[in-house]
C-alpha cells in the first residue's frame, strides 16, 4: 500500500465521530424533514434570541417604573401596554423569557442527569438495586406532579430556584423509567454481549454503547418536558410558590395582574400568550422529533 | 386475572407506604426549626415548645413516623394549626367539591375529546382535522390558570353570563347531604338550586378539562387512524354499512384501551390542576384548602391534603389498570 | 500429547423459571447439562446441534458471559472460573468471540474503525497511532480496505460486516476464537468466502477455533474434530473424518443423513427424525434422545447413557455401545 493512501486513511480516522456525535447527526437528519418540528424549533429559537439579547431588545429595563403611565393599553410606545407600576409589559416579557427558558432547560437537564443515572443503574445492574430504584420511581409518580412540586417548595421555601429544583426532582422518575426500559432493551443487543466478550468494563459499556443507543427517546421526552417544566414553573409562580415579584416571570406577572383584568386585560393577556407560545414551540418540536425518530413512541 | 389483581394490590403497599414517608418528611425537611418556621420569628419560646409538643416533634423520628402512620390508618389526619379544627372532618366537604369538579371536567374531556378525535380521524386532513389538532396543541400548551382568568373576564365580566366565583351564590346555602351539590340539590328537590350549581360549575370545569380534552382528542385520533385502516373496517364498508355507524360502533370499541389509559393518567393532571383552577375560581375544594394552608404554613393541612389527593390518584390508577384487563383479555399479566 | 489449550469438564447451566405470585421456582431449564471436551492448540473443534440444544450457552460460558451453574473450564491449565480479576483480564484478551448476527453484533453508532480499535483500548494495547495503524492492517487482513474505518456498520453488507466482526476479534491477537454460527446468517455464496477467510487466518496466526454451527455440512471442512450436542449434552465427539465417514450415535447418523451428500457413490438412507426436540425444561428420562431414536431399546428410557471411549479414541454416549 502506498504511503499517501495510508496517510489519507489515517486522517479520516482522526475526523471520525464519537458515538454521541453520530447520534446527534441522525437527529438532525430526521429533524430537517419534519415541518412542524421546524416551526416549533423556529419559535423556540425566537425565544432563545429574546432571552439572550434581552438587554438590547427590551426598550426598557425590567423594573423601570413610571406612575404616570399606569395600566396604559398597548400603543406605539408600549407595544403590549403597561402594568400597574407603569412598567413596559413587552420589556418584562422579553426579560421573562430568560427566566422561563432557564427553568425549562435547567430543570430538564437536572432530571435527565439524575433520571439517566438511576435508570441506567436500575436497568443495567437489575436485581435488588433495580427493585429499590423502581419502587422509588413508583412512589414519586404516585403524586400528581404539581402537587409534589408544591410539597417540595413548601419545604424549601418559595423562590424561582426552589421551583426549578422541585420541578427537576418531580421529573426524575419520568426519565428514569424511560432510560431504564431502553437500557433493558439495549442491554440484550448482541453488540453489548460483544462488548462484554472483549473484556470491556461496565462503565465503558454504559457510556460508549448503552447510553448512545438509549438517548433518542430521552431527547424527545426532554424536549416535551421543557414545555411542561415551563408550564409548571409558571403555575408555581402564579400560586406564589415560584418566582417572587418583581421578577418578570410570566406566571408571577399573571398573578400580580389578575386583579386588573377588568380594566387592563392586556396585563393578563400577554404574559399568558408568551407562555402558550413558547410551550407550543417546545411541544411541536418534541412531537416532530418523536414522529421523525420513533413513531412507535406515540403514546 | 385474579392473581394479577392480588399482585397489583400487593404492589400498592410499598407505594402507599412510601407516600406516607414522603408526606411525613415534609415537615421534617423544613430547614431549621419547623416550629419557628410555622409560627414565624415573633413566636415566644413557650409557643414553640407547645407546638413542638402538639406535633410530637420532640420525639425520636421513627416513633413520630409510626405514630403518624397509626393515626392515618385509624383515620386521624391531624389538627389544623390555623384554626385547631380536625382535618379529617374538614376534608370531606372540600374533597367532595373537588371530586364534583373533577368528575364534570372528566366527563367534558371524554365526551368532547373522544368525539373530536373520532371526527378528526374519520375526516383526516380536512379543515376540521387541522383545526381540531391545532386547538388540541394549544390546549396542551395552555396554562390553565390563564385560561381560567380569561374565561372569567369574557363570560363573567364582559358578557355576564356565568358566575365566576364559588360553588353557589353567596345568599344560597345548599343543604349538604353528600356534599356533592349536584346530587344534594336534586335529593332536596331544589331544581333552581341545581341549576345554580350547574352554572357555577361550567367555567372551572371547562378550564380544568382543557388539557385532558386535548390529550384525549389526540390519542383517540391516532388510535382511530390505526383502526380505520384495519381490515374489518374495510369489510364493513364493503357491506355497505353507513360510515357513521361503522366509525362509532366498530372503531370506538377498539380504541377504548388507549383511551382508558389516558383517563387513568389524566386523573393525576386533573387532581393536580384542581389546585390552580380552584384558586382562581374560589372553588372550595381540596386544592384551595391546601393553597390556603400554604399561605398560613399550616403544615398538617398541607400534608394531609397532599396525602389524600395522591391516595385518590393511586387508587384511580389501580382501578383503571384492572379495568384494562377486563376490557382487553389479550393483555398478558406477568 | 501436549496439554490442551482448553479443557471443559462437566459444564452445566440451569435456568430456574419462576412463576406464581411469590416467585417460586416452578421449573428448571437445563440449557447445558454436563458437557466435557478439550480443544488443542491450533485445531478447530466444531460443535453441532439443533437450535436450542445449548451451543451458544456453552460458548458463552467459556467466555464467562454466562456464569456456569457447575463444572470447570481450564484455559492453558488455569481454572478460569476461580482466578483473580487481573488474570481473567488476560484470559479475556486471549479468548475472543465472533457472533452469529453481523447486523446485531456491531454497535450501529460506532464507526468501523472505532469498533475494531475498542478491544485494543480496553486491553491497553499500543498508543493511539499504533492502534489506528493496526485497525487499517486488520481491515486489509479481513479483505476490506483501510478507508472503510470511518464508515458505519449499516453501510456494509452482511458478509462485510462479519469480516468487521472477525477483525474486531483478531484485534488483540487472541489464541482462541469462539465462532458462534458465524456464517449461518449469510448468503450461501458468501458463506464459503468467510469460511475460507477464517481458515486462512487460522493458518497465519496459529489460531484455535471453537466453531459452532447447527448443521454438519458447514463445519465439515473447517473442523479437525466435531462434537454433536443434543438437549444440553454432547452425544458424540470425534475427529471429523471418522465422524463423517462412520457416525456412531443414532442422532449423528440422523443429522448426517439430512446433509446433501456430494459423493454419489454413497447413498445413505435418509433418516427422518420423528417428533420435535423436547423442551430442555422437561428432558425425557433416561437417554434424552430415546423418544426420537429409530433404534431405541428398553434400557434407553430408563438409564442415562455415559460417555464411552471407542477403540479409535472416539467418544460416544449411547447404550448401543455398552
Ligand atoms: N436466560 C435464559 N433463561 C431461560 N432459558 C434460557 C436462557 N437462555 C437460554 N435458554 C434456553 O437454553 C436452551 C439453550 O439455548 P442456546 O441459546 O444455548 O441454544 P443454541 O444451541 O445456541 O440454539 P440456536 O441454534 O438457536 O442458537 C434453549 O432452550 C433456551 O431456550
Ligand atoms: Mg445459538
Amino acid at each position: 500500500m502506498s504511503q499517501s493512501v495510508q496517510n489519507g486513511a489515517a486522517k479520516d480516522l482522526v475526523k471520525e465521530k464519537g458515538p454521541l456525535a453520530s447520534a446527534l447527526t441522525d437527529f438532525w437528519r430526521a429533524f430537517r424533514k419534519n415541518k412542524p418540528a421546524i416551526v416549533g424549533a423556529g419559535i423556540v429559537l425566537f425565544f432563545i434570541v429574546l432571552a439572550v439579547f434581552a438587554r438590547f431588545i427590551a426598550p426598557q429595563g425590567i423594573n423601570d417604573q413610571n406612575i404616570n403611565i399606569r395600566l396604559e393599553p398597548p400603543s406605539a410606545q408600549h407595544w403590549l401596554g403597561t402594568d400597574d407600576f407603569g412598567r413596559d409589559i413587552f420589556s418584562r416579557i422579553v426579560f421573562g423569557a430568560q427566566l422561563s427558558l432557564r427553568v425549562g432547560f435547567l430543570a430538564v437537564i437536572g432530571s435527565i442527569i439524575f433520571g439517566t443515572l438511576l435508570g441506567v443503574i436500575a436497568g443495567y445492574f437489575g436485581k435488588f438495586i433495580d427493585t429499590v430504584i423502581s419502587r422509588f420511581f413508583d412512589i414519586l409518580l404516585a403524586f400528581p406532579s404539581i402537587l409534589l412540586s408544591i410539597a417540595i417548595v413548601s419545604v424549601l421555601g418559595p423562590s424561582l430556584n426552589n421551583a426549578l429544583v422541585a420541578i427537576a426532582i418531580v421529573n426524575v422518575p419520568v426519565f428514569g423509567r424511560l432510560v431504564r426500559s431502553r437500557v433493558l432493551t439495549v442491554k440484550e443487543e448482541e453488540y453489548i454481549v460483544a462488548a462484554r466478550s472483549i473484556g470491556m468494563g461496565n462503565t465503558r459499556i454504559i457510556f460508549n454503547h448503552i447510553l448512545p443507543n438509549s438517548f433518542a427517546p430521552v431527547i424527545v421526552q426532554g424536549t416535551l418536558n421543557i414545555a411542561t417544566a415551563i408550564l409548571d414553573a409558571a403555575g408555581l409562580g402564579f400560586l406564589g410558590m415560584g418566582a417572587q415579584p418583581p421578577q418578570p416571570e410570566w406566571g408571577t406577572m399573571l398573578s400580580a395582574s389578575r386583579q386588573y383584568i377588568t380594566n387592563a386585560p392586556w396585563t393578563v393577556l400577554f404574559p399568558g400568550l408568551a407562555i402558550v407560545l413558547v410551550v407550543v414551540g417546545f411541544n411541536l418540536m418534541g412531537d416532530g422529533l418523536r414522529d421523525a425518530l420513533d413513531p412507535r413512541m406515540k403514546n | 386475572m385474579l392473581s394479577y389483581s392480588v399482585k397489583r394490590l400487593l404492589m400498592l403497599v410499598p407505594v402507599l407506604l412510601g407516600m406516607t414517608i414522603i408526606v411525613f418528611a415534609i415537615i421534617h425537611a423544613i430547614p431549621g426549626n419547623p416550629a419557628l418556621t410555622i409560627l414565624g420569628t415573633k413566636a415566644t419560646p413557650e409557643a414553640i415548645h407547645n407546638l413542638n409538643q402538639s406535633l410530637g416533634l420532640d420525639q425520636p423520628l421513627y416513633v413520630q413516623y409510626f405514630t403518624y402512620l397509626k393515626n392515618i390508618l385509624s383515620g386521624h389526619l391531624g389538627t389544623s394549626i390555623q384554626d385547631n379544627t380536625s382535618i379529617a372532618s374538614e376534608i370531606w366537604p372540600h374533597l367532595a367539591a373537588t371530586i364534583e369538579l373533577s368528575f364534570v371536567a372528566m366527563v367534558i374531556a371524554v365526551v368532547v375529546g373522544i368525539n373530536a378525535g373520532i371526527i378528526s380521524a374519520w375526516k383526516q386532513n380536512s379543515v376540521f382535522d387541522y383545526a381540531a389538532m391545532i386547538i388540541a396543541l394549544i390546549g396542551v400548551s395552555m396554562p390553565i390558570f390563564w385560561l381560567g382568568l380569561l374565561e372569567q373576564w369574557a363570560f363573567s365580566v364582559k358578557l355576564n353570563w356565568l358566575p365566576s366565583i364559588g360553588r353557589t351564590d353567596i345568599i344560597t346555602t345548599v343543604q349538604p347531604i353528600t356534599n356533592l351539590y349536584l346530587i344534594d340539590t336534586l335529593l332536596e328537590g331544589q331544581f333552581a338550586q341545581f341549576w345554580m350549581v350547574v352554572r357555577h360549575l361550567i367555567l372551572p370545569a371547562i378550564a380544568l378539562a382543557t388539557i385532558p380534552t386535548a390529550i384525549i382528542a389526540r390519542m383517540t385520533r391516532s388510535s382511530m387512524l390505526e383502526v380505520l385502516k384495519s381490515d374489518y373496517i374495510r369489510t364493513a364498508k364493503a357491506k355497505g354499512e353507513h360510515m357513521f355507524w361503522i366509525v362509532y360502533k366498530y372503531a370506538l370499541k377498539n380504541a377504548f384501551i388507549p383511551i382508558l389509559t389516558v383517563i387513568g393518567l389524566q386523573t393525576g393532571l386533573l387532581l393536580g390542576g384542581a389546585i390552580l383552577t380552584e384558586t382562581i375560581f374560589g372553588w372550595p375544594g381540596i386544592g384551595l384548602y391546601v393553597y390556603n394552608a400554604i399561605q398560613y404554613r399550616d403544615y398538617p393541612v398541607i400534608q394531609s391534603g397532599i396525602l389524600v389527593i395522591s391516595f385518590i390518584f393511586v387508587m384511580v390508577n389501580f382501578i383503571t389498570d384492572l379495568l384494562y384487563g377486563l376490557f382487553d383479555p389479550r393483555i398478558k399479566y406477568r | 500429547m501436549s496439554e490442551p489449550l482448553l479443557k471443559v469438564e462437566n459444564l452445566k447451566k440451569y435456568y430456574p423459571i419462576k412463576g406464581g405470585i411469590f416467585g417460586k421456582v416452578s421449573e428448571t431449564v437445563r440449557a447445558v447439562d454436563g458437557v466435557s471436551f478439550t480443544v488443542n492448540e491450533g485445531e478447530t473443534l466444531g460443535i453441532v446441534g439443533e437450535s436450542g440444544c445449548g451451543k451458544s450457552t456453552t460458548g458463552r460460558m467459556i467466555m464467562r458471559l454466562i456464569e456456569p451453574t457447575e463444572g470447570s473450564i481450564q484455559f492453558e491449565g488455569k481454572d478460569i472460573l476461580n482466578i483473580s480479576k487481573s488474570e481473567m483480564r488476560k484470559v479475556r484478551k486471549d479468548v475472543q468471540m465472533i457472533f452469529q448476527d453481523p447486523y446485531a453484533s456491531l454497535n450501529p453508532r460506532q464507526t468501523v474503525g472505532s469498533i475494531i480499535e475498542e478491544p485494543m483500548i480496553v486491553h491497553g494495547l499500543g498508543d493511539r497511532k499504533e492502534r489506528r495503524e493496526r485497525v487499517e492492517e486488520l481491515l486489509e487482513l479481513v479483505g476490506l480496505s483501510a478507508y472503510h474505518a470511518k464508515r458505519y456498520p449499516h453501510q456494509f453488507s452482511g458478509g462485510q460486516r462479519q469480516r468487521i466482526g472477525i477483525a474486531r476479534a483478531l484485534a488483540v491477537r487472541p489464541k482462541l476464537i469462539i465462532a458462534d454460527e458465524p456464517v449461518s446468517a449469510l448468503d450461501v455464496s458468501v458463506q464459503s468466502q468467510v469460511l475460507n477467510l477464517l481458515q486462512d487466518l487460522q493458518k497465519k496466526f496459529n489460531l484455535t477455533y471453537i466453531f459452532i454451527a447447527h448443521d454438519l455440512s458447514v463445519v465439515r471442512h473447517i473442523s479437525n474434530r466435531v462434537g454433536v450436542m443434543y438437549l444440553g449434552k454432547i452425544v458424540e465427539i470425534s475427529d471429523s473424518e471418522s465422524l463423517y465417514d462412520n457416525p456412531k450415535h443414532p442422532y449423528t447418523k440422523a443429522l448426517l443423513s439430512a446433509v446433501p451428500i456430494p459423493d454419489p457413490d454413497k447413498t445413505a438412507d435418509r433418516i427422518i427424525l420423528s417428533g420435535d426436540v423436547p423442551s430442555p425444561a422437561h428432558p425425557p428420562a433416561g437417554c434424552a434422545f430415546h423418544d426420537r431414536c429409530p433404534v431405541a431399546m428398553d434400557i434407553c428410557s430408563k438409564e442415562k447413557p455415559v460417555m464411552k471411549e471407542m477403540e479409535d479414541g472416539r467418544l460416544v454416549s449411547c447404550h448401543l455401545y455398552d
